[in-house]
């Protein structure tokens, strides 16, 4: 068979007796099927997989073959007064796993508030950086965020990005990757706007690189509203202000911004009441998965609870001496996820695993 | 030989087609497992195939191409149902199981069975071997999968590059 094989590697394999991998194409349709710990292990193979898995397209396949991974972050107890946090992922075959107590987290460089996107027409990685700037003199300060796309790899200066005029109040709203990934559909990134009194979506076109709004049906914090991907169609979820109940719209019609009530999950609030031994206590849920699994957690507690999409509770988990908050789901399809930045490199984090962009710097 | 799906509106006996391989031996297959290959599917829509013709194959070795049908074969049936929506539990595991056998392979056989299913385009047989080189890497350091998959050993800079990546890199090694 070796006549078939039109590339060799670029050293000699005389000295080998035993059978050799082919070095051609179908080395990226084994190494795309590896976690993506075990290809960054691949990378030092030799020079050919390093080439190979660096490109942007190999990336991109391999990122969408990654399975969803719910992303927490967790409070510190033990220094709390510094509120630190630190964030971690937890695999849902993990969370599964007993025991839970004493698990280690892996502690990540601090989330900086951007998105990465492959460009529509050029095929480069694009960021989408949010900063927020400090203006006026005298102490006075009012904080409006900025928007910069910045391509990877390139030393061209940031892009100013404007919001549109009929968009809503810079101030009342920005996209803060570390709490909620923007969600990658239709070639834009959309996220929920959050303690804003519109009911809107902002969605930053990835192909004409701008903004604009679409409809939204419903406006709530951070912790009660989030929006998600689910078979294609954008989906939003909401805890009622009781925080018993969660409801999940699916958006219909894309093009004319239909949304529906898909669905109402009432959660077992008296029996993870009586877990955490408390008469009363806030619960705040994220989905975390396409079969609508939910985790819930409250402000104080060490404790997670996992209900399934009909409101059963699943299982509990508890760490000691850290507060777990779901921050969200990493679906299969979005290329944007968080990302930080740390020694000029860009590193995208998904769950577990960290891609690292051989990057320039932000 | 007789498939009872020989389906895809043939009446009657279900179709044949002869294919050779580089070293000119004949294999004579009923033309719903050939077509499992998306290079031979056209062909034979066409016509060919059939007869005294046959398709030549000069891309693949005859040890490698009887390798190939036999997992054609085994996987024309469901493949006929569209991908099996249908099928029975029991077949599926059949499947699972005989999928599980067939890349229990020699290593040399192996890397030849993932070059004809890619030049034959025949997506299952691709996903298997690919999944199975796969599992044969991961968890191990660069060095072992060097090792596993017969690469020459290292030169000096390059095993220096491996310690380097391995430096910095530290939880991807965990």
């Amino acid at each position: 068979m070796s006549g078939t094989i039109g590339v060799t590697l670029e050293q000699s394999r005389s000295r080998t007796a035993g059978p050799v991998l082919p070095e051609n194409h179908v080395v990226s349709e084994i190494l795309v099927r590896l976690s993506a710990k075990a290809l960054l292990r691949c990378r030092a193979v030799c020079h050919s997989w390093h080439r190979r898995t660096s490109e942007a397209a190999f990336l991109l396949v391999h990122h969408r073959r990654q399975p969803s991974l719910p992303l927490v972050t967790f409070l510190a107890a033990a220094s709390s007064s510094q509120s630190q946090h630190s964030h971690a992922s937890l695999d849902t075959l993990d969370l599964r796993l007993p025991p839970l107590i004493g698990v280690g987290w892996t502690p990540l460089p601090r989330l900086a508030d951007a998105a990465l996107y492959l460009h529509g027409s050029s095929g480069e990685c694009h960021i989408l950086r949010c900063k927020r700037r400090r203006y006026g003199d005298h102490g006075l300060t009012t904080n409006a965020p900025a928007y910069h796309v910045l391509t990877i790899g390139s030393s061209a200066e940031p892009r100013r990005i404007e919001l549109a005029s009929n968009a809503p109040r810079a101030s009342t709203w920005w996209f803060r990757c570390s709490e909620r990934p923007g969600i990658l559909l239709h070639g834009c990134l959309h996220w929920a706007l959050h303690s804003s009194p519109e009911k809107l979506l902002m969605v930053f076109d990835t192909v004409t690189e701008s903004f604009r709004s679409m409809p939204s049906p419903i406006t709530g914090t951070q912790e009660r509203t989030q929006l998600l991907e689910m078979d294609n169609t954008l989906a939003i979820s909401w805890m009622d202000m009781c925080e018993t109940t969660m409801r999940l719209w699916l958006l219909q019609d894309y093009e004319t911004g239909v949304w529906t009530l898909s669905r109402r999950i009432i959660f077992p609030v008296t029996e993870m009441r009586s877990v955490l031994n408390v008469k009363w206590c806030r619960f705040y849920g994220t989905v975390v998965s396409q079969e609508r699994y939910v985790l819930l957690h409250d402000s104080h507690s060490s404790y997670l609870f996992h209900c399934d999409g009909e409101g059963k509770l699943v299982r509990k988990f508890c760490w000691s001496g850290a507060v777990p908050r779901p921050a969200g789901h990493i679906g299969s399809q979005r290329a944007s996820s968080g990302m930080s930045s740390s020694e000029g490199n860009m590193v995208l984090v998904r769950g577990d695993n960290h891609v690292s962009f051989k990057a320039s710097r932000v | 030989m007789a498939a009872p799906e020989s389906g895809d509106g043939n009446n009657g006996a279900a179709r044949m087609v002869t294919l050779i391989s580089s070293d000119n031996t004949r294999f004579e297959v009923e033309a719903a497992a050939a077509s499992l290959s998306q290079t031979l599917q056209l062909t034979i829509l066409d016509g060919g195939g059939g007869g005294g013709d046959g398709i030549p194959l000069p891309n693949v070795d005859s040890a490698t191409l009887s390798k190939v049908l036999e997992y054609c074969i085994k996987h024309a049936p469901a493949a006929a149902n569209g991908g099996a929506p249908n099928a029975t539990a029991v077949d599926r595991a059949e499947l699972e199981r005989f999928d599980n056998e067939f890349v229990n392979i020699d290593q040399s056989v192996l890397y030849s069975l993932i070059m004809a299913a890619h030049n034959l385009e025949i997506e299952g047989l691709q996903s298997l071997v690919a999944k199975k080189v796969a599992d044969m890497i991961k968890g191990k350091s660069p060095m072992e999968i060097r090792r596993t998959l017969g690469f020459p050993d290292p030169t000096p800079e390059e095993q220096a590059e491996m310690n380097a990546h391995m430096l910095e890199y530290g939880w991807a090694y965990e």
